[in-house]
């Protein structure tokens, strides 16, 4: 029964963490292109590959969430081990609720944004580049739209990386393993 | 001439399809905001977001969100391909749209209203 541990780890580390990567690298070719250098006619086909990937990535991150983690999560207490409920786990002591009440629910609507964004921003960055170059304003709105993913994703992997300390999502095997 | 009128043509596309892209996903945006606050202020409402019930209310939140998004994507393109938006006021609002969906999902300031 590792399937839990293992899809928070591909949850969080492997598509959130490349994903935030990624967001902050759209912010820092934005910046670069909006302000210092004139925005080149064609889009790499690395780049769109990578920036296509990484939208991939935000989604499967949101939905593996969603889907996956988040009921397991919040999962109704049936059982009388707490540790296999980390919403109650974090609930029962009161120096920890706060990370359900604030962090849990932030982090669970604001990620939904970041792939929103991206996306948005990506398709901009690499299917309307005649409109990027002539118009600054949109220069500006795709420099917006990748700092609110980037703000987003940061949220999200930072409370994320906090309750996966205080209250990890655990199957009922690594935790009567651990009780023993 | 010609090259120029065809090159001058297909800059105004780009940019009113970039800016129906921009605004309509900062659109799906604060509606998922908008849903989260309705979500959050009334049991029925919640109940009917819960498409996914092991999810609860986030699911409908995820799904309704998207929804928003490409409806509104598919209007604003059809619309502007004909008559182009002043691309400063688009990205106005799509700014705006943007950073109130940011607010809509602090739960402190949703629990405030």
């Amino acid at each position: 029964m590792i399937d839990r541990a293992l899809w928070t780890e591909l949850h969080g580390l492997f598509f959130g963490v490349f994903f935030l990567l990624a967001t902050y690298a759209l912010v820092l070719e934005c910046v670069r292109y909006s302000r210092h250098l004139p925005l080149p006619e064609h889009v790499a086909a690395w780049e769109r590959v990578y920036l296509v990937g990484a939208s991939i990535c935000g989604w499967l991150a949101v939905i593996t969430g969603t889907f996956l983690v988040y009921p397991w999560y919040r999962a109704p207490m049936v059982s009388g081990d707490i540790r296999l409920h980390p919403k109650f786990l974090l609930l029962a002591h009161a120096h920890t609720a706060p990370l359900h009440s604030i962090g849990m629910e932030w982090k669970e609507h604001v990620a939904l944004l970041a792939p929103l964004a991206f996306t948005a921003a990506a398709l901009v960055w690499t299917r309307c580049r005649v409109a990027l170059r002539e118009e600054r304003s949109l220069r500006k709105g795709v420099l917006v739209f990748a700092c609110v993913a980037l703000f987003a994703t940061g949220i999200a992997g930072l409370t994320g990386a906090f309750l996966n300390k205080n209250a990890p999502v655990e199957s009922s095997f690594s935790a009567n393993v651990e009780g023993q | 001439m010609t090259q120029l009128i065809e090159d001058t043509v297909s800059a105004t596309k780009a940019t009113a399809s970039a800016s129906a892209v921009l605004v309509s996903a900062a659109a799906g945006c604060l509606s998922i905001g908008l849903f989260y606050l309705l979500g959050d202020k009334s049991a029925a409402c919640n109940h009917l977001l819960s498409i996914y019930p092991a999810s609860g209310a986030l699911s409908g939140v995820l799904v309704l969100g998207l929804l928003v998004w490409f409806v509104c994507w598919v209007i604003l393109a059809r619309r502007w391909s004909s008559r182009p938006p002043n691309v400063a006021t688009a990205m106005r609002m799509a700014i705006l749209l943007l950073l109130g969906s940011l607010l809509l999902t602090f739960p402190p300031f949703v629990r405030l209203l």
